[in-house]
């Protein structure tokens, strides 16, 4: 208890889903993921669609000290890029480091229409905005 | 006139930490009690850490104008460090110090620096949005020691309502500071409130003192006796207060905030032990109840002494001599805390005056400073 102790987050869950633009499947799209949670710079990598526009990003874990004085928090972002337009699907703030804790579970049917507009979405313990929907949470 | 619920304040001084990027702050600011239009909010940024460590620029507060039910109002919302800029190191002694806040009031050096960095940015936002009525100033640890630097410099530029609520801050000046924000604000705008077992609030230790001043904030009570870490988190404070009224939360204040308690501890006769962390809680507290007996006006003398001339030790030291020699009534409580800080360090107890020099007195309060610092220090590193 009065040791730092080293602990296994996770930074981001498993996400699958589908992207349209206007109804439409959008294939070879680019996805990249954006996460900031140790410094100040953050890390990206990138995905992309299948030809059902259907993609998938595995989890993103890592090993942090933690610390109650500064708050745990991960700054998550999820960027599509078709040709040059870029869209921003989601964007977040989460202070839960657990599996599927984002959302408090596992989201079902995730689709993500480009065309939408980003809604604010209630979470515990986070911030979010995204175009994506889903149809229900799968607590665990 | 709109008051922040204990909830809403919380809701925000907790949901200001997951606006980490540009893209985060519209969500945020969908928010009920925020106006919807985006050009009416701009974040702040501010340099974190000291000025010899180099960070990053770092999002650290949101200016907003009020949205339905608060459309005269402006949020100043702040929050504490966070994983992404670790390194920001305010709770290190060599950030302690003190320094002289925009009104010429001592407050500490490292939240003052902080609130400088972001004044410009608070200026341009204030100066945009000319009908003001109310300021509600709001955040969580050391975003709460900047939200009072910054009430207390919105009072006085704007002469409005200015309301003041803070979760788990630690001490953001010295008393001179802390008396003059509560006159300024009034004590019923300010909403201080903390857990009994966060240790946060207790740093840095006397003669820092928490606001309102005379008052004693809003106190959440705890079975524990040791600090904890889980008591410092703003997720924690959030559940503690969501369903109550500002009202019922001030009505659990802690014994040894109101004056007789204080007294009636001075005079008793059992020994102290320092093995609760209430006893730092209460020797502080009978430290500034002395005082005030004694110095009284005296206690811009306080502020004198952070010239450089004398240690804030010294200073304590040599008020308290004078009030024992001059001051007949007074002199009796000095030789009453003298005695029970003399317990909880575990040094014999001196019961003649004439032993009772100001190196003496110098030398125990030295020695209670010590102490409570280093309990603050074990109870910060266990949640650090």
């Amino acid at each position: 208890m009065f040791q730092k102790q080293e602990e296994e987050v996770v930074l981001f869950s498993p996400m699958q889903g589908q992207i349209t633009l206007n109804g439409k499947p959008v294939a070879d799209a680019r996805v990249e993921r954006f996460l900031k949670w140790k410094d100040e710079t953050g890390e990206k990598d990138s995905f992309s669609t299948d030809q059902n526009g259907q993609f998938k990003i595995p989890v993103k874990k890592d090993t942090v000290k933690l610390s109650t004085i500064s708050k745990f928090v991960i700054a998550q972002e999820i960027r599509v890029y078709i040709d040059k337009e870029e869209y921003l699907i989601w964007t977040m703030g989460t202070g839960n480091k657990t599996r599927y804790g984002e959302l408090g579970g596992k989201p079902i049917n995730l689709r993500c229409e480009l065309s939408d507009a980003m809604q604010r979405v209630e979470v515990d313990d986070g911030l979010l905005g995204t175009s994506c929907q889903w149809d229900s949470i799968e607590k665990k | 006139m709109t008051v922040l619920t204990p909830r809403i304040a919380a809701e925000l001084a907790k949901e200001v930490y997951f606006v980490q990027n540009e893209s985060t702050l519209p969500f945020f600011l969908a928010r009920n009690e925020l106006s919807a239009s985006i050009d009416k909010k701009q974040k702040l940024t501010a340099q974190v850490g000291g000025r010899l460590i180099r960070t990053a620029k770092d999002g650290f507060g949101i200016c907003a104008m009020g949205g339905k039910g608060y459309e005269k109002d402006l949020f100043l919302i702040f929050r504490g460090s966070t994983s992404a800029n670790r390194n920001a190191d305010w709770i290190s002694n060599a950030r302690i110090g003190v320094q002289f806040s925009k009104n010429g009031l001592p407050v500490h050096t490292g939240f003052n620096s902080i609130f400088k960095s972001m004044l410009p940015s608070i200026k341009e936002f204030i100066i945009a949005n000319k009908d003001i009525q109310t300021i509600h100033c709001v955040g969580h640890s050391l975003g709460g020691a900047v939200a009072t630097l910054a009430a207390d410099w919105v009072k006085s530029q704007l002469k409005k309502t200015v309301k003041l609520y803070t979760f788990g801050a630690p001490k953001p000046g010295l008393m001179l500071f802390a008396t003059n924000l509560t006159t300024k604000l009034e004590k019923k705008n300010i909403y201080r409130t903390y857990h009994a077992s966060d240790p946060v609030p207790m740093i840095p230790v006397f003669p820092f003192v928490q606001p309102p001043l005379p008052g004693y904030g809003h106190f959440i009570p705890s079975n524990e006796s040791i600090l904890s870490a889980e008591a410092h988190d703003i997720g924690k404070y959030l559940t503690s207060v969501k369903e109550s009224s500002w009202s019922e939360l001030e009505r659990r204040s802690p014994p040894y905030n109101a004056e007789s308690m204080v007294e009636e501890w001075l005079k008793s006769k059992s020994p102290v032990t320092s093995s609760s962390h209430k006893i730092w809680q209460w020797i502080n507290a009978g430290l500034i109840y002395v005082l005030k007996k004694i110095a009284g006006p005296l206690i811009v003398a306080l502020q004198a002494g952070l010239m450089g001339i004398l240690t804030i030790t010294d200073l304590v030291a040599m008020l308290l001599k004078k009030g024992l020699d001059l001051l007949k009534a007074a002199g009796e409580w000095v030789r009453r805390l003298i005695t029970k800080m003399m317990q909880a360090v575990g040094i014999r107890v001196v019961k003649q005056d004439e032993e009772l020099t100001q190196e003496v007195i110098r030398g125990v309060l030295s020695k209670v400073m010590e102490k409570t610092n280093a309990e603050a220090k074990r109870a910060i590193q266990m949640i650090s």
